[in-house]
């Protein structure tokens, strides 16, 4: 099962590819901050979340002061909004924008389990037998399955070991 | 003992409020410790909240955040927060085997326990320190800055990360400079530069055509959410015990790796996480218990390092001298006007003189115990839930809409102006650093106290 929270909705100016310069469509993608964004999106959320941010302290300090007069804890109020406006950024950008990431369910790392204890057997210590393992490690072997994929990989390294 | 009573019902309070907000902080990739639990506590102090309100929010939120870090990071690949980063290679493996619910529950139990061990050792090891706090005030700026050297020779940017800290202090001194001449004097904005860094540096390089080429791709990043098939089988009602989900020499590991890192609380508290998986890693056989143990052992560690750095400064010393007081705990601190510490002018005023060694033993256990009611079966049962909601649903423009408020909010609060301009320089310069000469944030924490502490101290005696 493969989901794309990536739509492409028609004549959504977000996700439509756009032209470069030169007519080409690629990399429509930015990777910030360690994940990709789209670059018209990625400047709207900034300039929300510095609205918002404005609004909550400003807006915050202002509304406040017509219920305190005390001017020390105005100012600690308008923190707390200011956060709030932060948060409210947010969860608007959240609502407007979906990810831009593709979300994939399927079992396409099922197939890297005989590479991951591969792995493990190349670690100094080698991969060792089911049996050095505790009984709780054992059985949550057996549940996944695995039980098999050990025992095959405990042989080879056997193999291996008495060929050298 | 009264106080203690009287206290009590505050301290239950903004701990439960700390363990809930940070354990849903914790699902959202990415979210740095440094930039949520600084500003946070710091409204907390600020509002007017007691001492031990102040402690228990913070510690809660820590130990929850460390608990639903792992989520994103074991189910996605995408590392929770700093911290989660050393875990993703194991947490890759686990996945390939097919077992990332195993992963999650290990890595969870593991921080239950270990949080709990830690609180213990750290008041322990405070309390064998204590004694020598007059001393250790006394040599504080030099200390400052061999921990400053030390911490940065130990980053992956070794010998570089020392040299990199004199530009940075000087650039911190010469913005503390500037704006004291418009009598403003600033800390948090400081750090949140420090912590952002990464993202001001990649939204000017937006700006930048080359660079916005550079940062360019031609498809959305793939993500690939672990199937749920593990984790509905697990859904049990009642209330998780990590003494059935870890075997006993795992508890052994999770313990032992706890108490060694409570100790060792001047460090980098990501280093220590990769230093004690490493020897866990290196006494196990078999393949499949060496990767569970090393896991559950790595998570423990991110607990005990943050609640010993947090605490035994706090106890022992008044004064942050660890990456984690000087950092996400900063608040605890310095929060003008509430909270000030001085060590030149011997101010000491923090939550260290307001709560005696017996109240930070026991909010702390508090604060454990309340972490572990949330965050804990919260992370068991809708692990799955949680992950699939946040990558489907939260866009990272959003996460950085959010985050840029926060800049803009903290630092105009503080400074004004000045404050905005000085987490920009900070943020730019420090996250270049960051980026490309490859210090961690904790070593620019650090140069931020040897800009403040260190430099006049230690001029003081040549003058």
């Amino acid at each position: 099962m493969s989901r794309s929270p990536e739509p492409g909705t028609p004549g959504d100016p977000g996700t439509a590819p756009v032209p470069g310069p030169s007519g080409e469509t690629k990399g429509q993608y930015l990777f910030v901050w360690n994940d990709t964004v789209r670059g018209n999106r990625l400047v709207i959320g900034v300039v929300i979340g510095i609205v918002c941010a404005l609004v909550g302290l400003y807006g915050g300090r202002a509304l406040i002061g017509l219920f305190i007069s005390e001017e020390e804890l105005i100012d600690v109020w308008s923190l707390v909004t200011g956060i709030v406006g932060c948060v409210v950024a947010g969860f608007i950008t959240a609502i407007a924008f979906r990810p831009a990431r593709v979300v994939s369910e399927d079992a396409h790392e099922s197939g890297r389990i005989a590479a991951a204890v591969e792995e493990m057997a190349a670690e100094p210590q080698g991969l060792g037998t089911l049996e050095e393992a505790s009984e709780l490690s054992r059985r949550e072997i057996e549940e996944a399955g695995l039980t098999e994929v050990f025992r095959e990989a405990e042989a080879r390294a056997a193999r291996e070991g008495s060929e050298r | 003992m009264e106080i203690l009573l009287q206290e009590l019902p505050i301290a239950i309070l903004m701990g439960l409020i700390g363990a809930i907000v940070f354990a849903l902080i914790g699902v959202v990739s990415g979210t740095d410790e440094t930039a949520t639990l600084a500003p946070l506590t710091l409204v907390v102090i600020l509002i007017g909240v007691p001492p031990a309100g102040v402690f228990t929010f913070f510690l809660a939120g820590a130990i929850s955040k460390h608990m639903t870090h792992a989520i994103p990071t074991m189910l996605i690949g995408i590392p929770g927060d700093t911290m989660a980063v050393p875990l993703l290679d194991d947490a890759a493996r686990m996945r390939a085997l097919g077992v990332p619910h195993i992963a999650l529950r290990k890595a969870v139990s593991g921080a239950v326990i270990s949080s709990f061990i830690a609180v213990c050792a750290a008041v322990l090891f405070a309390w064998l320190l204590s004694p020598f706090g007059d001393f250790i005030g006394g040599i504080a700026p030099w200390l400052f800055l061999v921990a400053a050297v030390g911490i940065a020779y130990s980053s992956p940017a070794k010998l570089a990360g020392v040299l990199a800290l004199v530009p940075f202090v000087a650039l911190v001194l010469g913005l503390q400079a500037w704006t004291g001449t418009h009598e403003v004097a600033l800390t948090i904005s400081y750090f949140l530069g420090i912590a952002i860094g990464p993202m001001i540096v990649d939204l000017f390089a937006v700006l930048a055509p080359l660079g916005r080429a550079e940062l360019r791709r031609d498809e959305p990043s793939q993500v690939y959410l672990a199937p749920d098939t593990g984790f509905r089988k697990g859904g049990s009602r009642s209330f998780p015990n990590p003494f059935r989900i870890l075997d006993r020499r795992q508890v052994t590991a999770v313990a032992a790796t706890s108490t060694i890192s409570s100790a060792t609380f001047v460090f980098s508290p990501v280093a220590m996480t990769v230093l004690m998986g490493e020897l866990v890693r290196a006494r196990i056989k078999q393949g499949y218990q060496r990767l569970s143990s090393t896991l559950t052992a790595k998570n423990g560690t991110t607990e005990s390092t943050y609640i010993a750095e947090a605490l035994i400064p706090l106890i022992a010393f008044g004064l942050p001298l660890s990456p984690v007081a000087a950092g996400p705990a900063a608040p605890l601190f310095n929060a003008p006007p509430v909270f000030e510490t001085n060590p030149e002018t011997g101010t000491i005023d923090n939550l260290s003189t307001a709560l005696s060694t017996s109240q930070f033993f026991a909010y702390g256990l508090l604060a454990a115990v309340l972490a572990t009611i949330i965050a804990y079966p919260f992370a068991m049962r809708y692990a799955h839930a949680a992950a699939r909601f946040v990558v489907t649903k939260v866009s990272h423009e959003a996460i950085i809409a959010a985050f840029v408020g926060l800049v803009v909010v903290v630092s105009l609060w503080e400074g004004g102006i000045f404050g905005l301009l000085v987490s920009l320089t900070v943020g730019l310069v420090g996250g270049m650093l960051i980026r490309i000469v490859k210090v961690h944030a904790g070593v620019l924490f650090m140069g931020f106290y040897v800009a403040v502490l260190s430099v006049p101290g230690i001029l003081a005696v040549f003058s």
